[in-house]
């Protein structure tokens, strides 16, 4: 498995008491899969998402990602976990004003130092060849549209070859078209080896073969349905 | 890298702030440079200019009978002895012809112009070696005298009638304070034209260079007293040896204090910039607080992030020292040449060491750095998450929340949680402009303290003129004297200490004045002066042998206790007193005051000078009126005057060395001021920029472009409102501690603490409109535009 979740409890203290968000969740995930988080607004989908990333650590339990324990890194261990095994995509796309789209996926290779320097400019163009905004590399992202920019977002995520991509409603701030286009990414990805795992409130809006797990009031629920 | 470029792109999108930081910094850096550099430049042309007159190491006065030139060729024999040279100092007074007023003066008597192997002047005009019945001048005294060159000056002695010399040169000497603020006439004469004016010819002083470590205090004192005891061998009188500090310029320690106070605010003034950089540079990371998260999602370390952040803090220190640099050369440039013209010197380089680039450089870097360091490891540090959801604004507390509530004006309870939206913003707004009014308010208070002790001269002297008489005052001329307000005798006489061979020792300068040390015979019954008592007690007519000490004397013998014994040499006679009492006493080297029949007893010395109070107002005019018509009187009872001293030379002369120093602070002062004007300015542009969007949807629920600034101006009056406190805090300690430092190095008395209300008022003001100019222009920029557009505003 890439993706395991052991007994996991995640709390946020509401007013002096603890809230969970997630309670007593197991999850497995396999390699070179498309996973839908789905569930109701508050259900613990971004939560569940962000553990798997490496963006916030469980109040209890073991999060595992390609072999690593999670909960074992201190915030330097984390960032290098997250340039190299996971990329990351946003509902607000989340790219920086300042750079160009072609900067964006760079900056990406920067940090992590995995891209030889002299490769980082041609591979951040394959990369947004192949999402289809290879046109748009100079551009700042404020000229983009919305589904243009999420691409590119798309894009960063594969900087540096993560085996793991997580997106948390990555269509949510899109038209249906557009969505669906993006959605049409993410099932490449997965065709092609990588771990997709996307949170979505809407599961009839996702089409495509991929592995449902449901949350309610942050429990799992029917862990192994499939839709497709 | 990428980083690297966003950085300078974020540079560039954040230009306004960007600009306010570096402005800060440069405002700083140039304060601080300036300083440093002057006090680099004059330090160094000071000692150049006074060991370019190879300083005499000791002056022994030798009274009436001098020395033969055999005994003074045997004098340059001795193993101690390098040079020796015999000069005279002689106090005259001066007038132009057809002038019926007359001025002090001072003569200087040498016996060889053309030979100046020490104790130099330097010729700069006219002829260097004044012939018979001519003088030189020295070159300050030239405005004094309001003469030059081939022109005329009437001069006389208390010995002898006026007689008109002609100025044949002009020439100039670094050790001397300058004639403008001594109020004095420096001339320069042979003695034979000091005979013309009916003086003795006899050289009564002997200046000599120590043959080893000329620059050892210990070693000149050593040397300075084996040819003391040696003159007294020869028979030779030895009245008094003076031995300076060595190779210290008699003003060297004054501009020490000065330009110490001046380096504190300078630094204070940097430190302040620091802080206002890092604050923007946080309110910066603040508004970047999710592009930071997004760059840790994509694997930013920790370091990487502080790494990204400081370099941009280096990019705005470089630009601010790159601005800093051309504004640093010139002030530090007109500061150290105007100095230098204040206490009479050349300065023949302006070049600035290296050093002092390197330390502007080190602190211009370091300084925000360090002051940006919390908040850029802060931001390192914190929650990806967090961060990404960070949207700025947070709630009052609730106990502030409570009173906001109750405010019935509905714009004032949104500007109050407006003000309060961003705590730590707020916070350090209110405390950089509240250090800043405190620095300001404190260096005004200081100013204003140094100007008030310049008044102490006039409030505790009730006299208007001394009088020096080359002869006891007679009852007749006291009687003569009746009708001014009041006339009394006074004694005075220098002082010189017993030294370890017993010959008296004094630390006073060839000028007479610098260091000296005076005893003072007072009439029990003085009502002339009123000086503050620091302990014990004035002098009372059942301790016929007290002795009351200034702040100064009392230093100088090394704090004797109220009932201690003292032993004073006075013109060769030893004296020995009873401590009473100790004043504080402005503006006058050290003194120490007795009874003047105690006086005339101890001393041998008679009463011979004058006090008088005139009675009139102490204006210049009814001053000098009564100077002539006292000049009069004197006259027809032929009373032969050695010098006229009114009060208000003394008030000129101290004021005349305050004022460029005030103005210096008061500069200083104003460097503060925008300094932290400048972080309100830009706290309070950056809180309005943020609220576009905020504006907008209050003008689409109805509120005018009107109230919207109201609003703005409400909040900022707050911020402003808020830091008043705090800088009055901050401003009556900072007041106390400078104050007490400098008034001890100045004067030997704490500057007295009083807050300038000028300056509580101006910077009051300038917080009111700096605060409301900074925020209505974004305001009213946000509210023409349309409201989709201010609602877009992200």
């Amino acid at each position: 498995m890439i993706v395991s979740l052991r007994n996991v409890d995640k709390t946020f203290p509401v007013a002096g008491h603890p809230f969970y968000a997630l309670r007593q969740v197991d999850l497995d995930i396999a390699p070179g899969t498309l996973t839908l988080i789905v569930g109701k607004s508050g259900s613990g989908k971004s939560t569940l998402l962000n553990l798997v990333a490496g963006l916030d650590r469980p109040s209890r339990g073991e999060v595992i990602v390609d072999d690593t324990q999670l909960h074992t890194l201190d915030e330097d261990g984390l960032a290098r976990f997250r340039g190299r095994t996971v990329g990351v995509v946003f509902q607000f796309f989340q790219l920086l004003p300042t750079l160009t789209t072609a900067e964006n996926v760079m900056i990406a290779m920067d940090f992590v130092g995995t891209v030889p320097a002299k490769d980082r400019r041609r591979r951040a163009l394959a990369l947004l060849d192949q999402v289809g905004v290879r046109s748009e590399a100079d551009k700042l992202p404020a000229t983009l549209s919305g589904g243009q920019q999420q691409r590119a977002a798309i894009a960063r995520a594969m900087a540096n070859d993560p085996p793991l991509i997580v997106a948390d409603e990555p269509t949510g701030n899109l038209d249906s078209a557009t969505a669906s286009q993006v959605l049409r990414l993410f099932e490449a990805l997965a065709d092609s080896g990588k771990t997709v795992m996307l949170v979505t409130h809407n599961v009839n809006a996702e089409a495509g073969p991929a592995r449902v797990v449901r949350l309610d009031d942050g429990r799992l629920q029917h862990p192994q349905a499939e839709v497709g | 890298m990428r980083a690297q470029l966003k950085i300078l792109r974020d540079l560039w999108v954040s230009r306004g702030r960007v600009a306010f930081m570096v402005l800060s910094m440069a405002t700083g850096l140039v304060s601080l440079g300036t300083v440093v550099s002057a006090r680099a430049i004059l330090q160094r042309e000071m000692n150049r200019n006074y060991m370019e007159t190879v300083p005499a190491s000791a002056t022994f006065d030798i009274g009436e009978h001098g020395i033969d030139e055999r005994t003074l060729e045997a004098l340059r024999r001795q193993p101690q002895v390098a040079e020796a040279v015999r000069r005279s100092t002689r106090s005259a007074r001066w007038r132009r012809p057809g002038q019926a007023e007359w001025g002090r003066a001072k003569l200087f008597v040498f016996d060889d112009f053309a030979n100046q192997p020490i104790a130099k002047i330097k010729h700069e005009m006219g002829l260097a070696v004044p012939p018979l019945g001519t003088v030189l001048v020295e070159r300050s005294a030239v405005s004094v005298l309001g003469v030059g060159v081939g022109q005329t000056i009437e001069v006389a002695t208390s010995n002898g009638t006026a007689v008109a010399l002609e100025i044949a040169g002009i020439v100039h000497e670094p050790a001397l304070a300058p004639a403008v603020t001594e109020q004095a006439g420096y001339l320069y004469a042979s003695p034979e034209t000091l005979a013309l004016l009916g003086e003795s010819v006899v050289l009564d002083e002997i200046r000599i260079l120590v043959a080893q470590a000329p620059l050892n205090p210990a070693a000149v004192e050593a040397q300075a007293q084996a040819v003391a005891r040696w003159l007294v061998a020869q028979g030779t009188d030895v009245h008094e040896v003076r031995v300076p500090p060595p190779g210290q310029h008699p003003h060297q320690a004054p501009s020490e204090v000065v330009l110490l106070l001046f380096s504190i605010f300078a630094g204070l003034t940097v430190v302040l910039a620091a802080v206002l950089c890092a604050s923007l540079l946080s309110i910066t990371m603040a508004r970047q607080a999710r592009e930071i998260a997004i760059m840790k999602t994509l694997g930013a370390t920790r370091r990487q992030i502080r790494l990204t952040y400081a370099c941009m803090l280096a990019i705005i220190a470089c630009l601010a020292l790159g601005l800093a640099a051309g504004p640093t050369r010139i002030l530090g440039r007109f500061a150290a040449n105007n100095i230098a013209a204040l206490i009479n010197f050349d300065i023949a380089s302006t070049a600035v060491p290296h050093w002092v680039y390197a330390t502007q450089a080190w602190v211009g870097l370091v300084l925000p750095l360090l002051a940006a360091a919390p908040a850029i490891n802060g931001a390192s540090r914190g929650s990806v998450l967090a961060s990404i959801n960070n949207h700025g604004a947070g709630a009052a507390r609730p106990g502030l929340e409570r009173w906001i509530s109750r405010q019935r004006n509905l714009v004032r309870q949104a500007a109050l949680r407006n003000a309060l939206r961003v705590p730590k913003r707020l916070l350090l707004t209110v405390c950089l402009l509240g250090v800043g009014g405190g620095l300001f308010i404190g260096a005004m208070s200081v100013a204003d303290a140094w100007e008030s002790m310049t008044g102490e001269v006039l409030r505790t002297r009730h006299y208007d003129i001394e009088v020096h008489l080359d002869d006891p005052p007679s009852p007749t001329l006291l009687a003569a004297l009746g009708g001014l307000e009041r006339v009394e005798p006074w004694g005075f006489a220098p002082v010189a200490l017993d030294s370890e061979s017993g010959l008296p020792l004094s630390r006073t300068y060839p000028d007479g004045s610098h260091g000296s040390f005076t005893l003072v015979g007072v009439p029990p019954d003085t009502q002339l002066i009123d000086f503050k008592l620091r302990s014990g007690q004035w002098l009372r007519p059942d301790s016929p042998h007290g002795i009351v000490l200034n702040q100064l004397a009392a230093s100088r013998l090394g704090g004797p206790p109220i009932g201690g014994h003292v032993s004073l040499r006075v013109e060769g006679a030893a004296t020995e007193w009873t401590v009473v009492g100790v004043v504080e006493e402005v503006a006058s080297p050290a003194a120490a005051y007795v009874h003047a029949t105690a006086f005339t007893e101890q001393t041998h010395q008679p009463v011979r000078a004058l006090r008088v109070a005139l009675g009139t107002s102490r204006d210049p005019a009814s001053t000098q009126a009564g100077i002539s018509a006292l000049e009069r009187t004197l006259g027809e009872q032929g009373a032969h005057v050695t010098a006229i001293l009114p009060l208000q030379l003394l008030f000129n002369a101290m004021g005349a060395h305050v004022i460029v120093l005030v103005r210096a602070l008061l500069g200083l002062a104003l460097l503060m001021a925008m300094v932290s004007m400048l972080a309100l300015s830009s706290s309070m542009s950056t809180s309005a920029v943020e609220r576009t969007r905020e504006f907008g949807v209050l003008r689409a629920v109805g509120a005018r472009p009107r109230d919207v600034r109201r609003m703005v101006i409400a909040e900022s009056l707050f911020v402003g409102v808020l830091s008043l406190p705090l800088a009055l805090l901050i401003a009556v300690p900072l007041a106390a501690v400078v104050g007490y430092v400098v008034g001890m190095l100045s004067f030997g008395i704490a500057l007295p603490l009083a807050l300038s209300w000028i300056a509580v008022a101006v910077w009051t003001a300038g917080v009111i409109i700096v605060a409301v100019v900074a925020s209505v222009a974004p305001a009213r920029t946000a509210t023409q535009q349309s409201v989709t557009t201010a609602l877009s505003h992200v």
